[in-house]
């Protein structure tokens, strides 16, 4: 049986580092970004999650960490045994956290309802983009980009991607000067260069169009 | 080798020669598309001497169901591909039959419904009917929703009423035709969701038949028998081999200079998808492009950025789209549950810096790759012959 494992993003380096081996006496080698997978909430990612194949010692390192939710297949007696699927298993891990996987979002459809509470695909331009349905609507009724109705739906940033830069609409959407799940600055495309966050406000959040403050050029 | 490892060599051995390989021609290998130094790389993991468990390359990979850690190029230009992360190592597989236990009813992995098991011979079992529709059955896990098929060596040992096969989709299978010999039969159906059945039914109360070598696989055939005790411990040989992927964080990669790869060359992946969900073959560097292979559902995006126009075949047959195939129209074309040649044409690859299969963000491939090769665009020929060794490998028929 496989296992899957998730830990929130705020306890994500801390756990990537623990199964990389990072630290004095840590006897660890299972390479880096282990946790991986971006699972999110209404406003952005919140946990991390894995699949991993059958691995006896890399299921002990995960157990061992704290803040970690481990599945590793066995279930009660009486209950029923857990799906083969790794897809599945992963899938229902990050719903229990109350949190849903970005990688089996649906594309928001273009006729028909749009339902609260869903995490949707949308394809601009070639780039995949992630949105969260703040309330149902109709897109036979609203049906042009979904940046048209922010008190509907709001984009949620894949993190890691390099996309065209968006006006965030506040702390949750902003640009991070320490992306929680990188590690790493935020970077986007603007005016046709690559820009990354050197400067934020107080709570590391950049809200500003780049040349204007707290972005460089790569 | 034992008697049930030669038959499978034999068959084998007809399937290379079905595939198109005629008798005593030496079979066509894709070492001579890299004979004169011609860049690429191949990724066999059919060749146990070419993997690792870890990235470094230190423990080499000897049994199936171990994780792959690195893939050694086999063109010989050292693009050996690798993954140092635990978590997003494939397993190697060979498994084709999705039950286990097929050597032993008696085991709980059976469930016996208004059943008795008694006598047979080594590996068989006769089951009786205590009640009216009595079982013998086994959930197995599947690709969401494959069509597979169920097969058993049958026989009638006492009764007249109906006995069937059963999946999750084919409940209502027609009653097998039963005589005092063992003969193959089964039941093609689709499974439910991820979980499919696979049920040996006898309809009336005191009815027996015999049942040994049960088999559920994908497809809608009966092809070779595959031992399977549990899932580590099956029989391999004679068996295709193949890097098994999660679908959520599996896939494997290298790096070189710009430069490295062509701008005219040919991609052939033996590839199996194991659920709808979305995938993209080959990407250079994680979340942005170029990438290439990106099969989504309903998606109007293009399959190929930043690796020229190329034009998909699945198992010699165009995508449609030509130059412009869209995610959409690859995502048809790539069918669920079965092993398929996906073919991708004059791709302009000489700007990338490196190359990585299986695991895009957001497009992480659930399902197997039995082989990869990636190589100067070839004539129509060689295509071709590119094209009979892979589907030969798989049993596929084009």
């Amino acid at each position: 049986m496989s296992i899957v494992a998730i830990v929130p993003v705020a306890n994500m380096k801390a756990a990537n580092d623990a199964l990389a081996g990072v630290g004095a006496n840590n006897p660890n080698r299972f390479g880096s970004n282990n946790f991986s997978v971006p699972a999110y909430g209404s406003t952005g990612v919140t946990h991390a999650a894995l699949h991993s194949w059958d691995d006896p010692a890399f299921l002990a390192a995960l157990k061992a960490l704290p803040n970690v939710v481990v599945d590793d297949g066995t279930r009660p007696q009486g209950q029923p045994p857990a799906s083969l699927d790794p897809i599945t298993r992963t899938k229902e891990l990050i719903e229990a956290q109350g949190a849903k996987w970005g990688a089996q979002a649906p594309m928001l459809p273009t006729t028909g309802n749009a339902t609260a509470g869903t995490l949707y695909a949308y394809d601009r331009n070639g780039t995949r983009e992630i949105w969260y349905c703040i309330q149902t609507f109709s897109r036979s009724t609203y049906g042009a980009v979904p940046d048209t109705y922010p008190a509907l739906i709001r984009r949620i940033r894949v993190p890691g991607t390099v996309a065209a830069w968006v006006q965030p609409i506040d702390q949750y959407d902003a640009y991070k000067l320490v992306n929680p799940f990188t590690g790493k600055p935020d970077e986007c495309t603007f005016g046709g260069f690559t820009w990354y966050v050197s400067q934020a406000d107080g709570s590391g959040n950049n809200v500003w169009q780049p040349g204007v403050f707290g972005w460089t050029k790569r | 080798m034992g008697a049930r490892a030669l038959a499978n060599a034999i068959a084998s051995a007809l399937a290379r020669q079905l595939g198109g390989v005629a008798a005593g021609v030496p079979a066509w290998s894709p070492s001579s598309l890299f004979a004169s130094g011609e860049q690429g790389a191949w990724y066999d993991p059919s060749d146990l001497s070419t993997l690792f468990q870890d990235a470094a390359g230190s423990t080499p990979v000897t049994a199936v169901e171990q994780p792959v850690g690195k893939i050694l190029d086999k063109s010989g230009r050292g693009n050996h591909a690798s993954q140092a992360t635990s978590a997003a190592r494939p397993v190697l597989s060979a498994r084709k039959n999705l039950l286990t236990k097929t050597e032993d009813f008696a085991d709980a992995a059976w469930t016996k419904l208004n059943a008795t098991l008694s006598g047979g011979s080594a590996g068989s079992k006769i089951v009786t009917a205590n009640a009216a529709n009595a079982a013998v059955y086994q959930v197995v896990g599947s690709a969401n929703n494959a069509t597979s098929f169920n097969s058993v060596e049958i026989r009638r040992i006492a009764g007249s009423g109906d006995v069937k096969v059963k999946t999750a989709g084919n409940s209502d299978a027609a009653p097998l035709a039963l005589t005092a010999d063992f003969q193959r039969l089964g039941t093609s159906g689709s499974a439910g969701g991820t979980l499919n059945y696979f049920v040996i039914e006898l309809a009336t109360s005191g009815d027996a038949v015999e049942i040994r070598y049960p088999q559920a696989e994908y497809g809608s055939a009966f092809t070779t028998y595959q031992r399977v005790n549990t899932a580590t411990d099956y029989d391999t040989e004679g068996f295709l081999h193949y890097h098994k992927l999660d679908g959520v964080d599996d896939g494997f990669g290298t790096t070189f200079p710009a430069g490295t790869l062509g701008s005219n060359m040919d991609c052939f992946m033996l590839v199996r998808r194991d659920s709808a969900a979305n995938i993209l073959i080959a990407y250079q560097t994680a979340s942005a492009s170029p990438y290439f292979g990106v099969a989504a559902s309903g998606d109007g995006g293009a399959a190929s950025v930043g690796s020229g126009t190329p034009t998909y075949y699945v198992n010699g047959v165009a995508v449609p789209g030509g130059t412009s195939t869209t995610r959409g129209q690859l995502h048809t074309a790539l069918s669920v549950g079965s092993f398929v040649v996906l073919e991708v044409r004059n791709l302009d690859l000489s700007a990338w810096t490196g190359l990585a299969i299986g695991n895009y963000a957001g497009f992480t491939l659930d399902g197997a790759i039995a082989e990869t090769i990636l190589c100067p665009a070839q004539s129509a020929g060689t295509r071709t012959s590119i094209r009979q060794y892979l589907a030969a490998k798989a049993g596929i028929t084009l």
